[in-house]
Formats: C-alpha cells, structure tokens, sequence
C-alpha cells in the first residue's frame, strides 16, 4: 500500500496526517524499572534530560536525544527503553503483588517485565511465545532483575491451562500498522484477514486461561477493526461470561467502533507515540 | 568458574564476599538450566508451567554479571571500585590493570556505587569483566554515584 493510499484508508478512524506526522516525530521514552531502583534514586543519580508524564510514575519521554541502550542506566538495568502507548496495556491489566498473571505472547519482554515491576516480584508471572523468541524475553528479564517470571513456549491459540490465572494480557501479533512504518507496505487485506483468523483463536485461547472473576487486557498496535473491535465480538460472541470494562485509568484515548465505546484506540497524536488498541475484558463468575 | 550446586554457589558467595542472600532471593538446582536465581515471594518453588527466575550460572556461561548486579551490592570484601575509564574498558571487553587489593579470585566491579557485576582479578593485578559478545556496551553517558553506597 503506497502512503496516500494508506492515509486515506486512516482518514476513516481519525485525522490521518495528524496521526502519521506524530509517529514520524515522536520522542524516545523509557520506563524506569522500578525492580532495580526506586524512582527517586533515579532521579537523583540520571543525568539523561528527560520529562516525566503524569499518568504513570516510571515513564519518562527524552527531551535530548541519546542512545538509549549506550548508557550507563541501560546497562545497569535501571531502565528499559519502551514506547509510551505500549505501556498503558500492563497499566489496564493493573496485575498485584501475589497474583497469577500469564502474558499470552510475550516477547521481546517490555510489557513482560512492566507487569513484573508493578507486581513486585511477587506472585507467578508466566511469559509465553515461540520457542525462537524466547531469547528476547530471556535477556530483558535478566538485565532487569525479574525474578517472578516463569518463560514457556506453547502455541498461543491453543493454551493448555484453563482457568489458572487472575490475568492474563494477550499483546496479540498484529499488522503493527499504528508502530511501524514500514508495515504499511506489507498492508493487504488477505494478510489481515489471516491475522485476524489467528488473534480470534488466540483471544480465546487467553479468555478460557482465566479463572472466574479474572481480567483479560487485549491489545495491539494497529488500526484496523479486523484486528481489534471485531477480535473482542468474537470473543463475546463465543464466552458469554466476557464482559467489557471500563478502563479506570487517566489516559488520553478515543473510543472503540462499532459500540465498544469502553475499548481504548489511541492514537498516535494522543499521547505522541505508537497507535494501540486496547480492551479490558472482564470473566464475569 | 564451575559450580556444582546452589548451596556451594551460597557458600562461595559468603565466603569470598561476605554476602548472605536475603531470605526473598533462592537459588535453585536444576537439571538441564544450571542453578536458578527466583524470588521466595513468587509462592512455590515447584510449578507446572515451568522454572522461574534466571540462570545465576551454567557450565557452558559461567556466572551471570546480571546475577552480580542484583546482589553485589550486599558485599563486604573484595570490591573493586573503578573510575570511568576502566569502567569503560571492562563493559566493552578490555582487560585492565589495577594494583592487587584483593587476593586474586572474582572480585565484584563498582563504579560510583553501582554494580557493574563481577570481575576476574589475576596474580599481576589485572581485571578480566568476562562478558559476552552481544553484552558489550560503548557507554556514552555519565551517571552519578548512588545515594548512600561507599562500595
């Protein structure tokens, strides 16, 4: 798909060349891991120039350029360069200290290691994805001092414990249309109805993992309905026990199509990052 | 440097650098993933999806510096602080020089106060910081010391 084509194909959701124009411009960031050092240290021993955000403590957007992963706090593991959208679905999940939590696709392990953090090391974090990605998860969680996390390598469309967790967050494979700008040449329609074949098997696969009463986070990084709204009426379709939740948290965001006006699409002018669909999905008993 | 189990890594630890492992981080033995460094507080040390935590040491790499820089700040003995440029040197895989203060063995690396990791300190004085290929890093930033350690 060439970019006029692409764009007028996004001027159906939102402002297209507003949303293209952020994502070309956007800022690094990074996520201050917390297993490794409180936010204050930090703030007292980095020299990097960076702001802080409001809606999450350990986020940070860089007002100098640097390489990120070329510097001491990198190397150290005192943080992990991450895109601000991308930490909002393990901020919707909102797992606890002592939980059970299963991350459905895990790799390369930044959400992985984000719910890590916010669970405190405590309680079972399972991080599941294809045997040859298993070395990006393995390597994040060792530089970042995970030590709840348990790494597997299941087909995710066919998880074989059900009803085993209180959340699970399926961050599911996708177009990627809202991260990559590249991936708009590799746009076409039999490539998303395939992906979209593959995310309806996975979001049940994740939805039948939880126990009663649990929460599923769906998200991805693309725009299209294929992948996200219409993924969520499957789902609701085939477990009559899903439910959608409303997010609690204070985010910027737009709606999701179709009626599911309690989804989150954010796109990449709301908070000046990644395009990301999100869902939180509820297992009601 | 080989070990045939936790509690002989344990003992090492304490012995070498007085460090005794707070009762939240376990070391494990397992059969094929060399010995395992998990958190008490994740609940049972036994689980059907599979091991937990992270190889603390193998026999085919050795210990893990991420290993050291989770704990080396609990050391008493055989710290070795470095300025920036050894610092330097030894993450992007250069041996250093340094006068023996400690018996040759493994040191643990500071710079500032944080923990680099560990290092192999030989008779002449000089530091190997075994790391591997893909772990080599060309700092381009400065840090400052952290708050209320004089390792």
């Amino acid at each position: 798909m060439e970019e006029k084509e692409f764009l007028d194909w996004l001027s159906s959701f939102t402002d297209s060349e507003l949303a293209f124009n952020s994502l070309k411009s956007q800022k690094d960031s990074f996520r201050i891991n917390t297993l490794k050092i409180p936010i204050a240290t930090f703030e007292e021993i980095s020299q990097l120039k960076c702001e802080p955000l409001g809606w999450y403590p350990s986020a940070r957007l860089l007002s100098v350029p640097i390489q990120l992963g070329n510097t001491f706090e990198y190397f150290l593991g005192y943080l992990h360069p991450q895109s601000l959208s991308s930490m909002v679905p393990p901020l919707v999940l909102d797992p606890k200290p002592g939980e059970q939590v299963l991350d459905l696709t895990a790799a390369p392990g930044s959400k992985t290691t984000q719910i890590s953090s916010l669970m405190e090391n405590q309680g079972i974090l399972v991080a599941n994805d294809e045997p040859d990605r298993e070395i990006f998860i393995v390597n994040n969680l060792s530089r970042l001092g995970a030590l709840n996390v348990i790494v597997t390598n299941r087909d995710a469309k066919h998880w074989p414990l059900k009803k085993e967790f209180d959340k699970v967050l399926l961050d599911a494979p996708c177009s990627a249309l809202g991260s990559n700008l590249n991936a708009l040449r590799r746009f076409s329609l039999p490539g998303i109805q395939k992906l979209a074949t593959v995310q309806k098997d996975m979001i049940i696969s994740a939805f039948d993992a939880l126990k009663p009463g649990g929460t599923l986070v769906y998200s991805t990084c693309t725009y299209t309905k294929e992948e996200n709204e219409d993924a969520i009426s499957y789902l609701f379709e085939r477990r009559h026990e899903a439910k959608l939740e409303k997010i609690k948290i204070k985010i910027p965001h737009e709606k999701g199509l179709d009626g599911l006006t309690e989804a989150w699409r954010i796109y990449p002018q709301t908070l000046g990052s990644e395009g990301f669909f999100i869902a939180k999905i509820k297992k009601v008993e | 440097m080989d070990f045939e189990s936790a509690e002989q890594l344990r003992i090492f630890l304490t012995e070498r650098f007085g460090i005794h492992l707070p009762k939240e981080i376990l070391l494990k033995n397992t059969k094929s993933h060399g010995i395992r460094v998990h958190s008490l507080k994740s609940g049972s040390s036994e689980h059907i999806y599979g091991l937990e935590g992270f190889m603390a040491c193998s026999k085919n790499s050795g210990l893990s510096q991420y290993f050291f820089q989770l704990i080396g700040h609990l050391a008493q003995k055989n710290v070795i602080a470095l300025n920036k440029k050894d610092t330097i040197a030894c993450i992007s895989g250069e041996q250093i020089k340094k006068s023996l203060t400690s018996t040759p063995g493994l040191v643990i690396l500071t710079y500032k106060g944080h923990i680099l990791g560990y290092g192999v300190l030989e008779g002449k004085g000089s530091i190997r910081y075994p790391v591997r290929e893909k772990q080599k890093r060309e700092i381009n930033n400065e840090i400052a010391g952290y708050p209320g350690r004089n390792l």
